[in-house]
């Protein structure tokens, strides 16, 4: 049994059965595989939702944008390999929930956790991400300048959920929820 | 000077002296982007008087694409006063708006505009 810890203003996606909902299950290393899937799912996902909103032109291009950095993130960091990756799509009158859940590394939990404590307060995100930009390789590919990204221009509201097994023989889950005003998409 | 790849293709005019970027950069591989981050410097160190990078035909970029031509920005910004850089994108993208407006941050003597 998974002992969860929250940070953010996570919200319940089960209790949720007003919104329109779409959800994948993606195997890890089939997407690494064939790292265009993530862009493919990420279309698929946006253009799903977005027609409900013609009038707003940007909004596809712009929820493909997240969708992608979300994918691309859970994939880098799904642990094991063969690992699953649970995506889901909420749609709401005025906003939108991207829910992403996979498997991570105990060796992980950590760092990822102090991640997600630097990406909900936005001082830090306003006075980092031009310097993460710019800075070497690799560290931004630790960074999670993605989700950094999705904050600073899409004004994304992340939240996470940290499962740490309480016992021997589990695996720690990492889930990320991103929450868009449809407004700013 | 070309790049033409599935996903993607990048071309150097050298009558205009316009870069120009099409379809959709999201690759995973750190290394792809420094073909293209070579690419742009290659075009910027030609004899010119300026150099332009036009990313209207570009659809998508990931947070690694837009991280190069961050990098890029910054590594060439002092590098010779007397030349320009132009940044055209397209108004109808978001993540092209944003990302631009943050390049003028790293280095205010950009030219941006979009289409």
């Amino acid at each position: 049994m998974l002992k969860e810890q929250v940070i953010g203003n996570n919200i319940d996606i089960q209790e949720d059965r007003r919104a329109i909902n779409l959800s994948f299950s993606l195997p890890a290393m089939e997407v690494m595989s064939f790292w265009s899937r993530c862009g493919l799912i990420a279309n698929f996902g946006a253009s799903y939702m977005a027609v409900a909103h013609p009038s707003k032109k940007n909004i596809a291009n712009s929820l493909s944008f997240i969708l992608n950095e979300l994918l691309e993130n859970a994939v880098k960091y799904a642990y094991p390999r063969d690992s699953i990756i649970e995506l889901v799509l909420l749609h709401h009158e005025d906003y939108i929930l991207i829910d992403i859940s996979n498997p991570i590394n105990q060796d992980q939990v950590k760092s990822l956790s102090g991640m997600a404590n630097n990406l909900i307060d936005l001082d830090w995100v306003n006075d980092t991400y031009i310097d993460l930009l710019t800075a070497s390789g690799k560290s931004t590919e630790k960074s999670g300048i993605g989700l950094l990204t999705i904050i600073n221009y899409y004004q994304a509201d992340l939240s996470f959920r940290i499962g740490v097994p309480a016992g021997e023989g589990e695996t720690p889950q990492f889930t990320i929820q991103a929450k868009m005003n449809i407004e700013e998409l | 000077m070309r790049i033409n790849e599935d996903a993607f293709q990048i071309e150097y005019n050298e009558e205009t002296r316009i870069v120009s970027f099409h379809g959709t950069l999201r690759m995973n591989d750190l290394s792809e982007f420094e073909k293209i981050k070579k690419f742009m410097r290659e075009a910027y160190d030609l004899d010119s008087p300026g150099l332009i990078l036009n990313f209207v035909k570009l659809d998508f970029m990931n947070s690694a694409g837009i991280s190069t031509l961050c990098k890029f920005v910054f590594d060439i910004k002092d590098l010779n006063p007397n030349k320009s850089v132009t940044i055209v994108g397209n108004a109808g993208i978001l993540w092209q708006q944003k990302s631009f407006e943050n390049l003028r941050k790293i280095w205010n003597k950009l030219t941006i505009r979009f289409e």
